[in-house]
């Protein structure tokens, strides 16, 4: 739906004589559209007065546009929530005017709710549900058929054995409407409510709470509990309940017009069972609720509302919707979070960047893609630069207070905003308020968590302004000069066995010498782990590899560019040295020891060979969990790259899976064709055939080639969890002979990054349940270990 | 004569439906106002943020062949290239605030300046020169119309 602004409402009736016909009615709809989109937005006149001139317009054009105006409310309803009280409210005072319209926008409601429930849209049903509710209190729906809607809903989850999902919606759709839209004058309501509400109440007890550890951004409990989101829900409606249904904070603009409202004949609803689970079926995730800031936060100015005031929710809910509208444009976005109506009874910018904080750690993956919410952040800032840097800076000290219990994914996404967000405003920080990390160990949270910092900023300017801009006293972080380390550079007393050989090589390399070329020079090359039998040569050499490879990436070290083009160039020398598994393995090895202090360039030449098929997936992912990477296996950057190289896999599999379905829509097609020019002449049928057969072919050929995909995707994943286990193992068992704690930060982080796995790419995951069970994830286990594994069972509902 | 104008007038009008279509389609963005010391090394860790980036081509000035503040950054999805146009378009890269532009595809050749010493067009003369280009063809094209108006009806 479009939320054009219309800006010529004045040239309508100019020069009418230019335009045909023809294009007026749709001008008119455009209009409505835009005038009811409009609504409720900044305006000379009062919410109120405007109301009521639109509902005369509307009314006036319902004789010839009921279609359209029906179409256009029923979509605002669904896709703008946070104005829900402004159209509801425009509802009433259509179906006070028109009563045969209030009843048919109220059926196309209805019918609008089972297609969305049908398509698995859960967020929006919600909305809808909402939407019908605050009808009561419009008096446009009769109260005791509203009421009757929810005894259904509550009913689904007394059955037994329904799955999760399906009893956290109804509950979740239940509690949402009990909650935020009763209005206190609406008594028959009132009583009917608290008896549900009462039914509901053994409900969250029967629902499983295993998954709800790995979701939570801070292990901790204080100073914010991180609650399941139906357990807070529950906890509002509660005090909701106790303060006899009394909210203030929802703008309610019926409340002016109730004189009129009232006299209005309401509609009773038909009857709605909610649909029965069925497999395929896909509920909405369950997720925590995220709470960084309480009232102490905000020193000055409006108090924040507490965690479980339905306040709080309401206020979440509407910026959480705001965004969800307008995240593609960051400078609206920013500016509609900022013209919040009642923005002057609450610290608003603690509220977005609250939320905004919420939905870039919401395990397993934000809303939308991590890069909006920096740049959303900017812009917030940019238009507020008196006050919201500082609550920025407030809430980045916050949370480095409380890397210690922060989930590492969490952490992750936290070093990638905040290395971002300080590129955009020179660096500047008050670095010396974090001096307590020095005196760390510096593989704890916090000074772990600034060196990671100073790295990613490092990439995003150079070596000598990081050196600048931090305190002498971090020395200790900041990252090493991203320089090569060539093994052959210079003449020592004991010469390197190779050295000989990686000047010839250079010289060959400069001279232009082809792959043949090379591969001859090559030849010569001794093989420190050459049997007595292997007199071709041609097995695994990691001295050809070392010579060939450092000297390669030595010529072309000036930049990205040198070096794609190195590879390039060499693609068959290099194919040719890694046709083992075991040269794969020492390809990454060769180039990780050259690139040591470059880990950004290590990462772009990973996935160079990749997609070069110089390597393949479980190669890398061997060489991160092999003995030489130990060192750098708790850095930021390793982990970048396997989940990288994990991506690159899985898109793999979606594109041949992709070609295969084209193809053989292509084949059905082509048959369907055929059926229907059967007859036709000989020659044309013999073409077909052809065709048929060619296309048949390709079907077999990349039906082939999905399979072995998806055999070596799960490979893939089967390598890592079985390199997860094997180490997390080792130092179980070792800790526990030694009698020391388990819980040192090196399990911390591992354990973290195992969940990290699952929960990134759940999806692909929850296709070999079965082969993990049997095969890894075995009662067997180490329970620490298992109990990863059970919590991402108990995600799925 | 006809037959020239004919090919002429469809090659000036087929040329913008192609270039606009290549627009819509592309993965390509042109990246301006960049500093001379922005490396490859930086624009890659920025515009990796909205996806996997498939190649950056650094702009040289085409005397000098050193940096001089433009590139292009290819993205393997059109998804991600989109993104970057909302979220990196418009932010600081080297403490300046950069510009995206679509851009048809890179061809060998397009990354030398084409600005008068052989750096980057200005955004002033980006703007005259598109002018310039607008005039011209719609003037042209109005001739064109002229002259085979005129034909039929002579």
């Amino acid at each position: 739906m479009s939320r054009r602004r219309h800006s010529d409402e004045g040239d309508a009736g100019s020069q009418p004589h230019k335009r045909r016909r023809t294009s007026e009615p749709i001008e008119i709809e455009d209009r409505l559209e835009s005038l009811i989109c409009r609504v409720g937005e900044k305006s000379t006149s009062s919410l109120e007065s405007n109301l009521e001139g639109l509902a005369g317009v509307l009314e006036a054009d319902l004789p010839n546009y009921k279609g359209k105006i029906l179409r256009i409310l029923c979509a605002v309803a669904r896709l703008l929530p946070e104005k829900l009280t402004v159209y509801t409210t425009l509802v009433g005072l259509l179906n006070a005017r028109n009563y045969n319209f209030g009843g048919e926008f109220v059926e196309a409601m209805i019918r609008q709710l089972k297609e969305t429930l049908k398509s698995n849209l859960y967020s929006e049903a919600v909305y809808l549900v909402r939407f019908l509710s605050d009808l009561v209190n419009c008096h446009v729906i009769a109260a005791p058929s509203m009421v009757a809607m929810f005894e259904n809903f509550v009913s689904v989850t007394q059955e037994e054995d329904i799955p999760q999902g399906l009893n956290s919606s109804s509950v979740y759709a239940v509690n949402l409407n009990c909650l935020t839209f009763i209005w206190k004058n609406s008594v028959h309501y009132l009583t009917r409510f608290n008896v549900i509400v009462t039914q509901i109440i053994y409900k969250p007890l029967r629902r499983q709470k295993t998954h709800v550890s790995m979701l939570q951004v801070w292990t901790a409990e204080k100073p914010h509990p991180q609650e399941e989101y139906l357990d807070c829900l529950w906890a509002q409606v509660q005090k909701l309940k106790k303060d006899r249904w009394q909210e203030r904070h929802i703008l309610r603009p019926y409340i002016a017009f109730d004189s009129v409202l009232c006299e209005a004949l309401q509609h009773n609803l038909p009857p709605f069972t909610p649909p029965a689970h069925s497999d395929d079926a896909v509920y909405p995730m369950p997720h925590v609720v995220f709470r960084m800031f309480d009232y102490t936060d905000a020193p000055e100015g409006p108090v924040m509302p507490g965690s479980h005031s339905v306040e709080r929710f309401v206020i979440e809910e509407n910026l959480r919707c705001i965004i969800k509208s307008h995240w593609r444009e960051r400078k609206t976005c920013a500016a509609q979070l900022l013209s919040y109506p009642g923005k002057n009874k609450i610290p608003l910018n603690y509220h977005i960047v609250e939320v905004i904080f919420g939905e870039l750690f919401q395990l397993p993956s934000p809303p939308h893609i991590d890069v909006m919410y920096t740049a959303l952040l900017i812009e917030l800032c940019k238009l507020q630069p008196g006050s919201l840097p500082q609550v920025l800076a407030q809430a980045t000290e916050m949370m480095y207070m409380r890397l210690d219990t922060m989930n590492t994914t969490c952490i992750d996404r936290l070093i990638n905003w905040f290395s971002h967000h300080l590129s955009n405003f020179q660096f500047r920080w008050s670095w010396d308020d974090w001096a307590d990390c020095l005196t760390q160990d510096i593989e704890k949270p916090k000074p772990k968590f600034v060196k990671e910092v100073l790295e990613k900023c490092m990439r995003l300017s150079y070596h000598q302004r990081i050196v600048d801009i931090v305190p002498q006293s971090f020395s200790a972080l900041i990252p090493a000069n991203p320089v090569c380390s060539y093994k052959y550079e210079e003449e020592t007393e004991c010469p390197l066995p190779g050295l000989a050989m990686a000047t010839t090589v250079s010289n060959a390399i400069k001279n232009r010498a082809s792959n043949e070329e090379i591969l001859i020079v090559l030849k010569d090359v001794p093989n420190p782990n050459q049997d007595d039998d292997d007199d071709e040569g041609d097995g695994f050499n990691p001295l050809k590899i070392e010579v060939f490879l450092q000297t390669l990436l030595h010529l072309a070290a000036k930049s990205f560019s040198h070096s794609f083009s190195a590879l390039a160039k060499f693609h068959e020398v290099l194919k040719n040295l890694t046709d083992s598994d075991e040269g794969k393995l020492h390809i990454l090895r060769v180039l990780y020891e050259f690139w040591r202090n470059h880990p950004q360039m290590t990462s772009v030449l990973v996935d160079k060979l990749i997609r070069t098929q110089i390597v393949d997936c479980a190669a890398v992912a061997n060489w991160i969990f092999s003995p030489e990477m130990a060192h750098d296996f708790t850095r930021f950057y390793v982990w970048e790259i396997l989940h990288s190289t994990i991506r690159k896999m899985n898109k793999h599999v979606q594109k041949i899976q992709k070609e295969l379905d084209e193809a053989k829509e292509k084949l059905e097609k082509q048959q369907n064709k055929k059926q229907r020019d059967s007859g036709d002449e000989e020659d044309m049928e013999k073409n077909s055939e052809d065709e048929e057969g060619q296309l048949e072919e390709q079907i077999e050929r990349l039906q082939e080639k999905v399979e072995s995909a998806q055999s070596e995707q799960k490979n893939l994943f089967l390598v890592i969890f079985q390199r997860f286990i094997m180490l997390l193992t080792e130092h179980l068992v070792r800790c526990e002979t030694s009698g020391v704690d388990i819980n040192t930060t090196w399990y911390k982080n591992c354990i973290e990054r195992l969940q990290q796995i699952f929960l990134m790419h759940y999806v692909i995951i929850q296709q070999y349940i079965g082969t993990l069970e049997n095969l890894l994830f075995t009662a067997e286990l180490d329970h620490h270990i298992l109990a990863v594994y059970q919590q991402f069972c108990a995600l799925q509902l | 004569m006809d037959k020239f104008i004919t090919i002429f007038f469809s090659f000036s009008f087929g040329n913008r439906y192609e270039q606009e279509k290549l627009l819509k389609q592309s993965c390509s963005l042109y990246v301006g106002n960049l500093s001379f010391y922005t490396t490859e090394e930086q624009v890659h860790e920025l515009f990796s943020k909205s996806g996997d980036v498939k190649r950056i081509v650094i702009g040289l000035d085409k005397v000098k062949k050193t940096a001089c503040g433009f590139c292009f950054v290819e993205y393997y999805t059109r998804a991600d290239a989109e993104h970057a146009m909302r979220f990196i378009n418009g932010t600081r890269l080297d403490d300046r605030i950069i510009r995206t532009d679509w851009d048809a595809g890179f061809k060998e050749g397009r990354q030398f300046g084409r600005g008068k010493s052989g750096g980057q067009v200005s955004d002033k003369a980006h703007n005259e020169i598109t002018m310039i280009t607008i005039i011209i063809t719609s003037i042209f094209q109005e001739h064109v119309f002229f002259v085979t108006s005129k034909k039929k009806h002579n």
